[in-house]
């Protein structure tokens, strides 16, 4: 039972970094912008699902509807308002791609160098040994989660916790954000509206 | 899966996020590299909530994130936009008037 339920996370881990790293590439690599677009909301909902897989569900709802339903809907009319992006005739990519491709390289082997060892990690306390502070015991189901109720227990517990974490702790930098999402509303008005010729406006 | 895994996907993901962003010619190209980028610090994010500080802080950290995320998104097009109708074109390595 309980290994079966591991072995469906496993799967759903594999195929989603598998299928939202190749998207990522054709992200960065595809020369029609639309495609590049469309190929980055597949990424993200990906990514979602990585979300899902490590029980963060109100953050996998939120990069669905902000990132997916918000940021590529404003990317797609942003391309679609550019005249001559969407031409395939052209090269997207500049000219120094293998010193870029090298950087990217170099920087993902270093990441890797570290990842993948974690005794070097330094990360928890000191004494009691790094591996049983970095690595946890794999998820465990909640007994009779999925019958009848609207919530599994567990997780009706963390979205209590994130909202009162949310609105006590971090209740400035809350406001704050919202400030700014306001500030850049009008920002992005005033920047993308039209010009007007005038004795004030010299271009 | 264990914390490694996630890791390495959000390392990778943010390598194809530098590599597009050095590479692309046109901003909106940036644009869509920085957001990988900027998932992959997520995707971090969250995987060291879980694995490591058994809380919903990361997650937090996260939404914010996601909010600032949203309003460089806005900003950014709205520059992009603003440049293309000045330009006439959005290709980052023509536009270098500050340069000199």
């Amino acid at each position: 039972m309980n290994l079966t339920w591991l072995s469906g996370n496993n799967l759903a881990f594999y195929v989603l970094a598998l299928v939202g790293l190749g998207t990522a590439v054709l992200t960065v690599t595809v020369r029609n912008m639309v495609h590049a677009a469309l190929s980055l909301a597949a990424t993200l909902l990906c990514v979602a699902g990585l979300y899902l897989t490590l029980q963060a569900d109100l953050i996998a709802g939120v990069q669905a509807l902000i990132y997916v339903g918000a940021i590529i809907t404003l990317l797609l009319v942003a391309i679609m308002l550019i005249h001559g992006i969407a031409d395939r005739r052209i090269s997207q990519t500049n000219r120094n791609w293998p010193f870029g491709l090298a950087v990217a390289g170099g920087l993902a082997a270093l990441l890797l160098a570290v990842v993948v060892n974690p005794a070097n990690w330094n990360v928890g306390p000191p004494q009691s040994g790094t591996e049983r502070a970095v690595r946890t015991e794999a998820f465990h189901p909640v007994p009779g989660a999925t019958e009848g109720r609207t919530l599994e227990p567990s997780l009706q517990r963390q979205l209590n916790e994130l909202g009162k974490v949310l609105l006590s702790r971090y209740l400035l930098p809350f406001e704050v954000a919202s400030l700014l999402l306001l500030v850049a509303l009008v920002g992005a008005i005033v920047l993308a509206q039209e010009v007007r010729k005038g004795p004030h406006h010299e271009p | 899966m264990n914390l490694e895994a996630y890791l390495l996907v959000a390392a990778l993901l943010f390598s194809i996020g530098v590599f597009g962003a050095l590479t692309r010619r046109n901003a909106i190209g940036i644009l869509m590299s920085l957001e990988l980028m900027l998932n992959a610090a997520n995707l971090n994010l969250v995987a060291f909530s879980r694995f490591v500080e058994h809380g919903v802080v990361g997650q937090v950290f996260v939404l914010f994130v996601i909010t600032v995320a949203a309003a460089e998104a806005a900003v950014g097009l709205a520059i992009v936009i603003s440049l293309y109708r000045n330009f006439k074109h959005i290709n980052v390595e023509d536009i270098d008037l500050l340069k000199w």
